[in-house]
């Protein structure tokens, strides 16, 4: 009796695509929970708002090419791609944001290029340029830590702002938001201050800015635990904060008055969560280790001369959407020599 | 390729090296090694494939009904790269039937029957003396060797009097026993060297004498420290320094053999080469063994250490008949614990299904496994790519697993082709690893066949174009000849004068030549007068 025989191998492999975004979501916990810790609670609703809006189109998007939607909904990578998008907004950013941001992230950036694993961007980075573009008034407004606050708003308020897109009652969006510390140094050189004369601002931290340099901490642990999970690579986050520390640093030594500290750049923004989170994403990086190397440096390099002579204060998003358009050719020229063939 | 060869600074396994990718994978070897080495009873029937070797298939040189002796020749090698098989055991040929080869399910070839008459009678040659082996040229040695049906038991099942007589690009200097058993659950090369070790050492030292060098290094795994130290009783015994054990990191597929030779030298052997290249020489420590029973105790290869184990009631190494039947070997280790397991001949992530348990092993067979339901693979969707590139970092061939999965599925042979599909090994670490589930292997083993048929057409439709060619080419000159001779005569028939002036010219040779012998004619008279 002949059976038609399963190839090798016959053992399962102890991984699957659920679990590594699962993982992901993990290691981005502790940075979350921070981010409530100095930013309340905003954060939370922009991220069960994104979920929402993220798992609606994937369920509208899915159903409309036909897709095993049991296998797809559970994947999780919808899941990741709405909180990496609602950590980048600013926590009081109007309800219509997450709207916008998982339309372009879900339907364009992924299901028109073909779903899971086929989309040529960063989903979640499509969504924010979409608004950073189009709403750049929404990213002025970031609310100030809270060691700078006296009475922070309740959830309620929270829950308005968001929603009626307006500050509550008897307070201004001045009120409640504050320039971020990345902001405050590109005003500041603007006007002629020194460097130093800016940072002595209640804004900053010992590195970065106030509550975000811990808030990166954060991240960092959760990056870290990523890299022992064996989830993501080492290459892309060393090559992006190295790159950042090295591209800063004589900039700093040859005028410390007017460049700030290397590892302001690194502790400021969002150049931690990046490297870590955002561009380590696979699927639209590549997969050799001389081109996650060069992908890393890349965003770092991008992003600095945004951030130095760009008209936005933060240019991460845009960094990652050329180097994704890099990330073939890196590919395609950065092949590992195949073993056995000549050097 | 032969200007730059790599010059070796350090002797082979004088320090470790390392290979790219792999995995580090639990081992289930322990199941196994409880039990002491020993043989099975006598099975009902033998059924032996005359296919168990890289080459050619045997050609039968006995016929049903005939009676044999152990160790007899039951078919001679075939053309080209083949090995003879011999009797296991005495008894008659029952029949000669085309059978489905145990390894490869798809391919079929000739297999005999035998039934045992229980009487276990050598053959006269096994017992005639053949003399020391010190005293064999390197050529009688070889022919030894593939007289008695030795090949590569590793699996690879090459011969290996072939494999060490192929060209030496370098002069030869160390051979390489290989004891790096590194996929799961198999313990077979383990067991032989914990029993048998100053055997499997005189092997290698026949080998070695053969190729005219002393060095030889055995590789096992660095977790088995009671056997390198059994190793190293064997070797004091002989009393031979050349000898080095080396215990090297147990990483799968650190057994293969373009893997064990970088470990512990450094040194690749070409995608087109072979570690003849590098004057190494590697052959496993079951072969070694039979090169030893071969040479000493003139018995021809007729038996091998074979692992049973995993969902089974009494786990262990049997040295067993080839052609035992596997249904044979499941009875007399107590049977399967779980009925829903899976039979693979070989280990969990290399080893073939196992289709017809009536069918015997072959050289080849290392272990059968069986894995109990829970362990095995679900046949499930698998999700798209996500270009996480695990199977990049853990490719020990250092191919980029994703791309060439893509290029398989799109159909686009030259894009595999760039990315070196044939250098795959088919160790299947890339399954392992995939979170997407994807059957890269399988797809690697479709894209390979389709590119050898691919091959073998594109060759056809060569030759046909050239034969093609040809057959125009002659029809043109054939035409072009006729209307050649066509138009002569046309210009003949139309040009009366020209017709006239051919005939002159004729005649006035004819003339021209008489006059010629006239005039020697009178010479010769002119001496002679």
């Amino acid at each position: 009796m002949t059976r038609m025989a399963a190839g090798a191998p016959h053992i399962p492999a102890q991984t699957s695509v659920q679990k590594v975004m699962a993982q992901v979501l993990l290691a981005l916990l502790p940075g979350i929970l921070a981010y409530m810790y100095y930013f309340g609670v905003g954060i939370l609703v922009q991220i069960t708002l994104a979920l929402l809006f993220a798992y609606t189109f994937e369920y509208l998007s899915l159903s409309a090419r036909q897709q095993p939607l049991r296998n797809y909904l559970c994947d999780l990578s919808a899941a990741v791609t709405a909180v990496l998008f609602a950590l980048s907004l600013p926590p009081l950013a109007p309800w219509w944001c997450s709207l916008i941001g998982m339309l372009f992230a879900i339907v364009i950036a992924k299901h028109l290029f073909g779903g899971l694993g086929q989309n040529r961007f960063n989903p979640a980075m499509v969504g924010l340029a979409v608004l950073l573009i189009s709403f750049p008034r929404i990213f002025t407004h970031w609310s100030p830590p809270a060691m700078l606050v006296d009475n922070p708003l309740s959830m309620l308020e929270v829950l308005r702002t968001i929603f009626t897109t307006q500050p509550p009652p008897g307070m201004s969006w001045d009120a409640i938001t504050q320039a971020t510390p990345l902001d405050q140094l590109r005003t500041g050189a603007a006007t002629g201050l020194l460097v130093t004369e800016v940072r002595q601002g209640p804004v900053f931290g010992h590195f970065g800015g106030l509550g975000w340099e811990w808030i990166a901490n954060w991240y960092a642990l959760g990056g870290l635990w990523l890299l022992w999970r064996r989830v993501i690579h080492w290459r892309v986050p060393v090559a992006v904060l190295l790159t950042t520390f090295m591209l800063t640093t004589p900039f700093y030594l040859f005028d410390p008055d007017a460049n700030p500290l290397p590892l302001q750049h690194i502790f400021s923004g969002a150049t931690v969560f990046v490297a870590f989170f955002i561009a380590t994403d696979p699927v639209s990086g590549s997969a050799t280790p001389r081109g996650q190397l060069l992908f890393g440096a890349g965003v770092a390099i991008i992003m600095l001369a945004i951030r130095r002579w760009g008209v936005y204060p933060d240019g991460v998003a845009f960094a990652i959407l050329v180097m994704n358009m890099f990330a073939p050719l890196l590919d395609q020229y950065t092949r590992p020599r195949v073993f056995g063939h000549p050097r | 390729m032969s200007g730059d060869l790599p010059v070796m600074i350090h002797p082979a396994g004088a320090y470790l090296h390392g290979f790219h990718g792999g995995l580090k994978l639990r081992h289930y070897k322990q199941i196994s090694t409880a039990r002491a080495l020993a043989q099975p009873p006598l099975p009902e029937y033998l059924q032996l494939s005359l296919q168990q070797h890289a080459g050619s298939p045997a050609i039968a040189v006995v016929k049903p009904g005939q009676h044999v002796t152990k160790g007899e020749l039951l078919a001679r090698a075939g053309d080209g790269l083949s090995a003879p098989v011999h009797a296991p055991t005495s008894g008659t040929i029952a029949e000669i039937q085309t059978l489905p080869l145990l390894r490869k399910p798809a391919r079929s070839a000739p297999s005999i029957r035998l039934h045992p008459d229980g009487e276990e009678r050598w053959h006269p040659d096994c017992e005639r003396s053949i003399g020391n082996w010190r005293d064999f040229t390197p050529a009688q040695t070889m022919q030894r060797i593939a007289a008695s049906g030795i090949v590569g038991l590793g699996g690879a099942v090459f011969p290996t009097a072939s494999k060490l007589s192929s060209q030496w690009q370098t002069p030869a200097h160390t051979l390489i026993i290989n004891g790096a058993e590194c996929e799961p659950y198999i313990s077979c090369d383990e067991m032989l060297m914990r029993e048998h070790a100053s055997e499997v050492m005189l092997g290698a030292r026949i080998v070695a004498h053969a190729l005219g060098i002393t060095e030889i290094v055995i590789a096992i795994e660095d977790q088995l420290g009671a056997l390198a130290s059994a190793l190293e009783t064997a070797r004091s015994q002989l009393n031979d320094e050349h000898i080095l054990v080396v215990r090297v990191p147990a990483v799968y597929p650190e057994g293969g053999e373009r893997q064990l030779i970088k470990m512990l030298t450094g040194l690749e052997v070409p995608s087109d080469g072979y570690p003849q290249t590098l004057g190494l020489a590697c052959i496993n420590v079951a072969t070694a063994w039979a090169v030893k029973r071969a040479l000493l105790d003139r018995e021809p290869l007729i038996e091998r250490v074979i692992t049973v184990t995993g969902a089974i009631a009494e786990p262990r190494n049997w040295l067993c008949l080839l052609g035992t039947p596997i249904q044979h070997l499941l009875q007399c280790s107590g049977g399967l614990t779980d009925p829903g397991a899976r039979l693979v001949i070989g280990g969990p992530v290399m080893g073939e299904q196992v289709t017809d348990p009536a069918l015997g092993i072959d050289k080849g067979s290392n272990c059968l496994l069986a894995l109990a339901a829970e362990q095995l693979r679900e046949p499930q969707q698998s999700m798209p790519c996500i270009n996480c590139g695990e199977c990049v970092r853990v490719c020990p061939a250092m191919l980029m697993p994703q791309l060439l999965y893509h290029g398989i599925r799109k159909g686009d042979h030259a894009l595999s082709n760039r990315l070196q599909l044939t250098d795959c090994i088919e160790c299947g670490c890339c399954d392992l690893v995939c979170p997407s589930q994807i059957p890269l292997t399988d797809y690697f083993r479709a894209g390979k066949q389709l590119q050898a048929q691919q091959r073998q057409q594109q060759a056809r439709a060569d030759k046909s174009a050239l034969r093609h060619a040809a057959r125009e080419q002659r029809l043109q000159d054939e035409a072009a000849q006729a209307a050649r001779k066509e138009a002569e005569r046309q210009a003949r028939a139309s040009n009366p004068d020209q017709a006239q002036a051919v005939i002159g010219a004729a005649l006035q040779r004819a003339r021209l030549r008489k006059q010629a012998q006239k005039h020697n004619r009178n010479d010769t008279d002119g001496d002679t007068s």
